[in-house]
């Protein structure tokens, strides 16, 4: 009986895989051109990133750091041509090679996650968020998101006909997500690692992953989340800042309502119309670090609140167009990336523009392709090469 | 596989539409920002940014009613730095001090602090303009020159206590400095910029510019001659009876304005801190109330006119006391003034007269005339540090209390509040509210603001009873206690007053008096009315007809000298006893050959000398005119000429 049930299960998987085989076998007579669309949207992005890094920059460069004003515009360009040529190059690469890739990208993953231990940063050294090689330095968190998301993607289609089994289906590849998310929170970059186990799920989400499997999982991860955010001081004051809703309270304003105020006076004084470009006032050190997480404001004291809005609805264009590709495709792991690749973009813009307007609490995410992080804009570029080159996969007729 | 398609692309559509809404709730929450929280935040956003550094206002001058300025604004030019924006700090303490003459490590110490503005201290603060020139052209960033204030009294401790003192950032605090601090201060301006976190002024942005709004001028109703006249006779008074305290007041009655008000001890505003904070503090002349002591006798005796109670040739007994519930209240004068009419009794101002008045009025009436005269309230003058004085409640007077009020014993009052009554006499029944501010004008163009115009709170006396209450008081001067403030030609009217001062604890200093004496003059058209009260003087003989009323005399006198009220001829004469000295009338000369006059001048036998001015036989003109009364040894001053006058 036993033997028989495993003969079953064997002869199910032999077909699912079959069934995938020919499916790719068929793609690849159907490859057609790029998504231009979402082409034109990232490099519509990435110029606008540069642009409002230099100019949010400079005064933090000169007058804070005492480096010369375009130290960050010219690093941040650096990476742009790396991130850019890497797109252009994995645009043209098979999309299921990343799967063949991946028994070497997981344990490479895993390592640099701890060689980062050994590159002390913040002020006290408490922080190991950094891999330092000379002028470079890389965010081995990003990778992880990325590679989470291929092997989400590569374990949901390998389990597809074994969804309803929690032990089967669920566990195993929380438990690869919990390592990950667990070493980035002991860097510790806890918001980081809520972005994997979010993205994580969004995957599981699109797997079919029947809901009250989530609803299992609610409880621990919820449960988790706020173990973790009450452990420690500043996320607890982040939480009870927001909760107050009055970023402007004299304890706030000391503390962590100090960005967040800022923000909200950037905004504001921006008008509908902005400033201009290079004429924020809120850049002249009142917003620390105004090139990093709290970008969007200083985009939207000089472009204005129009100016904020269409970049909002650039964000959108391109998730529209990645949840397109990922209904598109035939391919069921293609397809499972392509969602993933959208969660981690879509939760990183609300997270970040819900945290510059006052909408949510203030955590450590950055803005994908606008905010300054040089191996950041590497990996989502590398994605958004991934992305594109789902985009010729798709089965344009099946969609008409 | 279809199948599970289809599910990943319901679920597509679910995140799709979740995402839309969660874009959507950002760009509401965008929307919601610049609709509705965009006006406040942009303010607190520009004040945030906004650095305004100072510009002071000029202080409004205040002049005498002839344009005599008593205190101003002198301004000078002050450094101050914004430190942030000093970049290199050595070298700007180092270029400083040696324009300011002062040690540059100070400086630095100065300009190195973290605040936004400092003033450049030591030796930066007023100073000359060539040295302003100097630092201007070093054009040092973070260096400014701004204006700052200081004020001078040209008249030192002249009407000190009027004016009062202003503070080292321009605020009034005491006096008319303080009363009229707002409307004399005037609104700073400013120089705003937008600046960065550290205070460091930002790239092409709009600095404005605010000018300051200069404080108003204003005129007084103070003369200052006739201050001068006061402060003369205070100090004559002080080095002679060295007493603890003197007061003194002159207002013209007709409008109640305050023509002079200086007291003793006093103090120059320009360094009030060298002295004791009760001196400026108390503005003795409406800050000290006392028992007047008989100068309230006018208020009974103008109550027990207008009421008809007395005729002042109606007789009177007085055997030295007067009985009241079964206890004696003796007079001033042992023995008594034995018969005598009203009129005398004002003369020798005899207690038990004006007891007997008081009980003829009865304490509705008399209480009733001296709120009228305005006791026990403030009169209302604008000034800070005004007494109320002390009444008896109407319910608690019996026929004592009766008594004593009657001659101004057991109330106490300010001297504003007998100044102000008398003027009610003076300007025939009305008592007026007293004041100092006579004039407003705009600094910039001289044009006239406001002009304070006189105030009548209300009826006292009827004008007839006016005119006799200073008759009678004329004759008090001529012939009665207050002969020592005769003046011959201007018929000063006025009376007396001698008070115990009240101990703390009940009963009356040992020795302690308060002399005083209110005049005014002429007695037929009062223009001055003269209060003068002396604390504690130290003298053998200690009443206010010999201390306090030639003061006022000589007040009267040189003021109205002074304004060209012309002298008259119809007043009542002095009535001389033996041990006065009598005036002398000066001779008609002019017109005579010098042998006339001197015959002349032998045979009054008068003891006048003679001054001639110019060479001549003939007497074409002299000083003083024929027919005045000077002392004797007076000058006479005679013209000649070779010529008679035709």
């Amino acid at each position: 009986m036993a033997k028989a049930d495993t003969l079953k299960q064997e002869a199910n998987k032999t077909c699912a895989d079959l069934c995938n085989l020919l499916a790719t076998e068929n793609m690849k007579s159907a490859k057609h051109r790029p998504d231009f669309l979402l082409l034109i949207v990232i490099l519509l992005l990435v110029s606008i990133g540069l642009l409002t890094i230099y100019s949010a920059s400079i005064i933090w460069a000169a007058q804070f750091k005492k480096l010369s004003a375009d130290y960050y515009f010219i690093r941040q360009f650096m990476w742009t041509i790396l991130g850019l040529t890497a797109m252009f190059g994995v645009m043209n690469v098979p999309f299921w090679r990343w799967r063949q890739l991946l028994p070497l990208q997981l344990p490479f993953s895993i390592l640099l996650l701890l060689v980062v231990f050994a590159f002390p940063g913040g002020e006290d050294g408490s922080y190991h968020r950094w891999i330092l090689l000379g002028p470079v330095s890389f965010q081995p968190s990003e990778l992880a998101t990325l590679t989470v998301i291929l092997y989400m993607a590569h374990i949901m289609t390998k389990k597809q006909d074994r969804l309803d089994s929690f032990k089967k289906s669920v566990v195993p590849p929380l438990v690869i997500t919990g390592l990950f998310a667990g070493l980035v929170i002991a860097e510790p970059d806890m918001d980081a690692a809520a972005l994997i186990v979010v993205t994580a799920m969004a995957v599981m989400f699109g797997a079919g992953i029947p809901i009250r499997h989530f609803v299992k999982l609610a409880v621990p991860v919820i449960g988790l989340a706020a173990l973790f955010i009450f452990s420690s001081e500043y996320r607890r004051e982040r939480i009870f800042g927001y909760l107050h809703l009055d970023p402007f309270s004299i304890e706030s304003i000391r503390g962590e309502g100090w960005q967040q105020a800022n923000s909200l006076y950037a905004i504001a004084s921006g008008g509908w119309t902005g400033r201009g470009l290079g004429r924020s006032i809120q850049k002249f050190l009142y917003l620390p670090e105004p090139h990093t997480d709290f970008i969007f404001s200083i985009f939207a004291e000089e472009w204005g609140t129009i100016g904020a809005i269409v970049l909002i609805v650039l964000f959108a264009i391109l998730i529209w167009r990645s949840i397109r590709i990922a209904s598109l495709l035939p391919d069921r792991f293609g397809s499972l990336v392509a969602v993933g690749i959208t969660a981690m973009i879509g939760f990183a813009v609300i997270a970040n523009i819900g945290m510059v307007i006052g909408a949510l609490p203030v955590m450590g995410i950055p803005l994908p392709f606008i905010s300054y992080g040089g191996s950041a804009l590497l990996i989502k570029l590398l994605a958004m090469g991934i992305l594109l080159n789902l985009s010729r996969y798709t089965a344009e007729e099946q969609a008409r | 596989m279809r199948a599970i398609n289809r599910t990943l692309r319901k679920r597509l559509v679910i995140v799709l539409f979740a995402l839309g809404a969660v874009f959507m709730a950002l760009i509401g929450r965008l929307a919601y920002i610049q609709l509705i929280q965009s006006a406040w935040l942009t303010e607190k956003a520009e004040d945030l940014w906004r650095r305004n550094i100072p510009v002071e206002s000029k202080r409004g001058t205040i002049t005498d009613r002839n344009g005599e300025v008593l205190a101003y604004n002198g301004s000078a030019p002050t450094v101050i730095a914004i430190p942030a924006q000093i970049k290199d700090k050595p070298s700007t303490a180092e270029k400083l001090a040696k324009v300011l003459h002062v040690e540059a490590k100070d400086l630095l110490a100065k300009i190195s602090k973290r605040t936004l503005l400092v003033y450049v201290t030591p030796g930066g603060r007023k100073i000359d303009e060539q040295k302003a020139k100097e630092i201007r052209g070093l054009k040092l960033p973070g260096i400014y020159i701004t204006e700052e204030g200081k004020r001078y009294y040209p008249f030192d401790s002249l009407s000190a206590h009027i004016l009062g003192f202003s503070g080292i950032d321009n605020q009034g605090l005491t006096g008319l400095e303080e009363w009229y601090d707002e409307r004399l201060r005037g609104k700073s301006g400013s120089i705003s910029f937008f600046a960065n976190a550290r205070h460091e002024e930002m790239p092409n942005q709009n600095d404005s510019y605010t000018p300051p709004q200069n404080g108003q001028n204003l005129k007084l109703t103070i003369d200052k001659e006739i201050s001068t006249f006061v402060r003369r006779e205070i100090e004559n008074v002080v080095a002679q009876y060295n007493p603890d305290g003197v007061m003194a007041v002159v207002a013209d009655p007709k409008t109640g304005e305050i023509l002079a008000m200086e007291n003793y001890p006093t103090f120059n505003p320009a360094q009030y801190k060298e002295y004791p904070q009760e001196v400026y503090n108390r503005n003795l002349a409406i800050w000290k109330t006392f028992e007047p002591g008989s100068t309230f006798k006018i208020v009974t005796l103008a109550a027990a006119l207008e009421e008809k109670k007395i005729n002042l040739n109606d007789y009177f007994f007085d055997p030295g006391y007067y009985e009241v519930a079964g206890r004696r209240i003796r007079c001033w004068k042992a023995g008594g003034h034995g018969s005598e009419s009203f009129l005398e009794v004002v003369e020798n101002s005899c207690n038990p007269g004006f007891m007997l008045m008081g009980q003829r009025l009865g304490k509705e009436k008399l209480f009733d005339y001296i709120n009228k005269f305005g006791f026990g309230q403030k009169s209302g003058i604008d000034m800070p540090g005004e007494g109320k004085g002390i009444m008896f409640k109407l319910n608690r007077v019996g026929p004592l209390e009766l008594a004593t009020t009657s001659f101004g014993q057991g109330v106490s009052v300010t001297p504003i509040q007998q100044v102000m009554a008398m003027s009610a006499v003076a300007n025939g029944g009305l008592l007026m509210e007293p004041h100092v501010a006579k004039e407003w004008s705009d600094p910039e163009t001289g044009e006239v603001i406001e002009t304070v115009e006189p105030k009548v709170k209300n009826r006292a006396i009827s004008e007839e009873t006016a005119k006799k209450v200073r008759e009678t008081l004329e004759s008090v001067v001529a012939r009665g206690t207050g002969k020592n403030a005769f003046r011959e030609g201007y018929r000063i009217a006025g009376k007396t007053g001698t008070a115990q001062v009240a101990a703390p604890g009940g009963g009356y200093k040992q020795g302690h008096y308060i002399v005083s004496f209110i005049g005014m003059a002429p007695a037929d058209d009062p223009k001055l009315v003269a209060y003068i009260a002396v604390d504690h003087p130290k003298a053998g003989l200690v009443f206010g007809g010999v201390i306090a009323a030639p003061v006022v005399g000589n007040i009267l006198a040189d003021s109205l000298h002074y304004l060209n009220v012309p002298a008259r001829k119809n007043g009542i004469p002095r009535e001389y006893q033996y041990g006065d000295i009598r005036p002398v009338e000066v001779p008609q000369l002019s017109g005579l050959s010098v042998e006339e006059a001197q015959k002349t001048i032998i045979q009054i036998s008068s003891n006048l000398r003679v001054e001639k001015v110019g060479q001549g036989k003939h007497i074409v003109a002299q000083a003083p005119a024929a027919g005045t009364k000077v002392p004797p040894g007076s000058t006479v001053r005679v013209y000649l000429s070779d010529q008679p006058v035709p």
